[in-house]
């Protein structure tokens, strides 16, 4: 049977495919509705890509142990943290000395490489990681292989 | 799009005893592997996907090996060097992609393995929708990638052992693709892989060391991000000098194309036991991020020096990374960087020829009904002439290979995403459906690709011909899934529904 957060994540996939169609339609348009675009294109690509790890997480074997209190809302605020990153990205100038500096990089620089890169590049395998220790000890006991 | 992706410029010369030591030595290495791995390859199974046999590290090293090209090393820093931070865009999705493969594709590519005769990604859409068409679309795609993608490849191998050997490009490519196809026809994807683990290792390592010289070479004339802010501020910008949509499309292709990448995925197949995947993200993303330091590193501090009269600035982007290993880094290291380049190339390739020949050995006859018996024996011979076409394009045709080479990417992703990706994790989707994206996407690269090559359209900054496509089939795929979706449950066998729910 199909989960519910599983449904969930697939309306995400196909809204975040709608949202990039339509920012990319948009880039035909005047700068006005172009610079809309930007930023419909900063909500749509983290709701779809992350859509598409719910699909694959969220199937009913982790929905029948832990991870499936933990996995949706590590999603949803997966999806919030790069949406806001990007926006953030789009919306940000050229740094100037006087910027403030995060571990030594201007704070556009360290949103980019700290926030959108390093920070799920080491929580998401853990949560991964862990998500596979918890799941029901079905894995092997439910004999799909 | 990927035009960028390709490698057709010719690099400096990088000619001196250790770098040429080094890739000799390096060559030999790949030889043994080759001879080792063609006495235990004994049939099409082992040839394919390594009877089943590779423990988690040997898979993680594989998929990261297969994945990074030789644009990682030349080519992209070369793109940071032009583009800022706007080029780290394509890179930032592993931050995502290493999780995303293990949750949407590992278990399940790995599990269809255990209850059908698995050994394409082709045979896992045929599987899933039980449908000869789709199989023999996707290898179509396959195959039409696969050309272009080994061209460039060969080429690129061959201008990275001219700048190092100076024996002129064409002898370059033969000597290369003699060397590829020498270990990829015995050993088939036993020897890539093995080859792959000694590659993942080297390039960890000469990436990191490579960035620590960046740092402390800027350090010396000023301090890497003093220098950018004070000569070249837009480059630290989050974006960097792409605009922001171009910036979100790199993300956007390279996140999502990433799960269309047969040559990595199907390493999944390979795996001796799916339930040591725990551990497969995290080894992979720390493999990852070492690799892709040089990849950010490089050309930042490249564009510093040279914005500071520290350097002169190189005549292509290519020449960026050849340039800083030569002035900037000891003989020894800039070696192991040039090897790691070649060896990047080549495991790419190997991965390439042997889907290409899986292609044409396996789906492309059992879907028109006519299975081949040998499939070991064709299987070699399909490699040699694969090889031996992509070498003679990569020889004879500036123009013809660059054409070629920018269908790849794209088209992988375009053709497998939504009936890979998205079919492995949605009953929904009906075969109808598949079909219908796989060919789309075949129809949408190809004519958007070579509208943009041919300049004949020009689309708005930031707009691509490969994400369009991508887009389209995706959509393509729900609509037709949703239009069908009477027929979704006739789709799907038992055993493989229960692989997908569960």
């Amino acid at each position: 049977m199909a989960t519910r957060p599983r449904d969930v994540a697939r309306w995400a996939v196909v809204l975040g495919t709608v949202g990039v169609a339509l920012a990319y339609g948009a880039a035909f348009a005047p700068p006005r509705v172009a610079r809309g675009g930007e930023i419909l294109m900063a909500l749509s690509t983290p709701t779809l890509l992350v859509g598409v790890l719910g699909l694959g997480a969220l199937d009913a074997r982790a929905m029948r142990g832990r991870p499936r209190r933990v996995l949706p809302w590590a999603f949803v605020a997966l999806v919030l943290w790069l949406a806001l990153g990007f926006a953030l990205a789009v919306a940000s100038g050229a740094p100037r000395a006087t910027d403030a500096r995060i571990a030594g990089l201007p704070w556009a620089a360290a949103l980019v490489l700290y926030g959108l890169g390093a920070v799920p590049a080491v929580l998401l395998p853990l949560l991964y990681a862990w998500a596979h220790t918890t799941t029901d000890g079905s894995e092997d006991g439910a004999g799909a292989s | 799009m990927t035009s960028w992706l390709l490698q057709t410029a010719a690099l400096p010369e990088a000619a001196s005893p250790i770098v040429g030591r080094v890739m000799l030595a390096y060559a030999l290495v790949v030889l043994i592997v080759g001879i080792l791995a063609s006495r235990v390859t004994r049939s099409a199974s082992d040839f394919f996907v390594a009877g089943k046999s590779l423990g988690l590290m040997t898979t993680g090293l594989a998929a990261m090996a297969a994945t990074l090209s030789g644009f990682a090393f030349i080519g992209g820093p070369g793109l940071v060097y032009t583009l800022g931070l706007g080029a780290v865009f394509i890179v930032l999705p592993v931050a995502l992609t290493n999780t995303m493969t293990a949750w949407v594709l590992a278990r399940r590519l790995r599990r269809l393995a255990d209850i059908r005769e698995m050994i394409t990604i082709p045979d896992a859409i045929a599987a899933r929708y039980q449908s000869r068409a789709a199989q023999g679309l996707a290898a179509v795609a396959i195959l039409v990638a696969v050309l272009g993608y080994a061209a460039t490849n060969f080429l690129a191998l061959g201008l990275v052992l001219d700048a190092v050997f100076g024996i002129g490009r064409t002898t370059a490519i033969w000597g290369g693709a003699l060397l590829v196809v020498g270990y990829t026809v015995t050993g088939g994807i036993l020897a890539g892989v093995w080859n792959d683990v000694v590659q993942g290792v080297l390039m960890a390592v000469a990436s990191a060391l490579v960035f620590w010289y960046a740092l402390d070479v800027t350090a010396a004339a000023g301090g890497l991000v003093p220098l950018l802010l004070a000569h070249a501020p837009e480059m630290l910008a989050a974006t960097g000098r792409s605009t922001p949509l171009a910036a979100l499309s790199f993300y956007f292709v390279f996140g999502l194309g990433t799960l269309g990448q047969p040559h990595v995925v199907h390493k999944f197949f390979m795996l001796r036991d799916d339930t040591k995947l725990q551990w497969f993200p995290v080894i992979l993303s720390f493999a990852m991020m070492l690799s892709l330091l040089l990849f950010v590193g490089v050309g930042l501090a490249m564009r510093a020096l040279v914005a500071s009269g520290a350097a002169d600035a190189p005549t292509t982007p290519d020449a960026v990374t050849p340039l800083f290993l030569l002035r900037f880094t000891p003989p020894v290291l800039a070696a192991l960087v040039f090897a790691g380049t070649a060896a990047a190339i080549m495991s790419t390739v190997n991965a390439f020829l042997n889907i290409g020949a899986a292609a044409c050995t396996r789906d492309l006859p059992r879907a028109l009904g006519h299975p081949i018996r040998n499939e070991l024996r064709a299987g070699r011979v399909w490699t040699l002439v694969l090889a031996l076409l992509a070498t003679a394009i990569a020889d004879r045709s500036g123009l013809l290979v660059s054409f070629l080479g920018i269908f790849g990417w794209g088209l992988f992703a375009s053709t497998l995403v939504p009936s890979l990706a998205i079919g492995l994790n949605w009953a929904g989707a009906t075969r109808a459906g598949a079909i219908a994206s796989i060919a789309s996407g075949l129809l949408c690269t190809m004519v958007l690709e070579t509208l943009a090559f041919t300049r004949t359209f020009q689309f708005p900054s930031g707009v691509t011909a490969t994400a369009c496509a991508l887009v389209v089939s995706l959509l393509v795929f729900f609509v037709v899934s949703w239009w069908t979706r009477s027929t979704a449950a006739a789709t799907l066998a038992p055993d493989v529904r229960a692989i997908l729910e569960d």
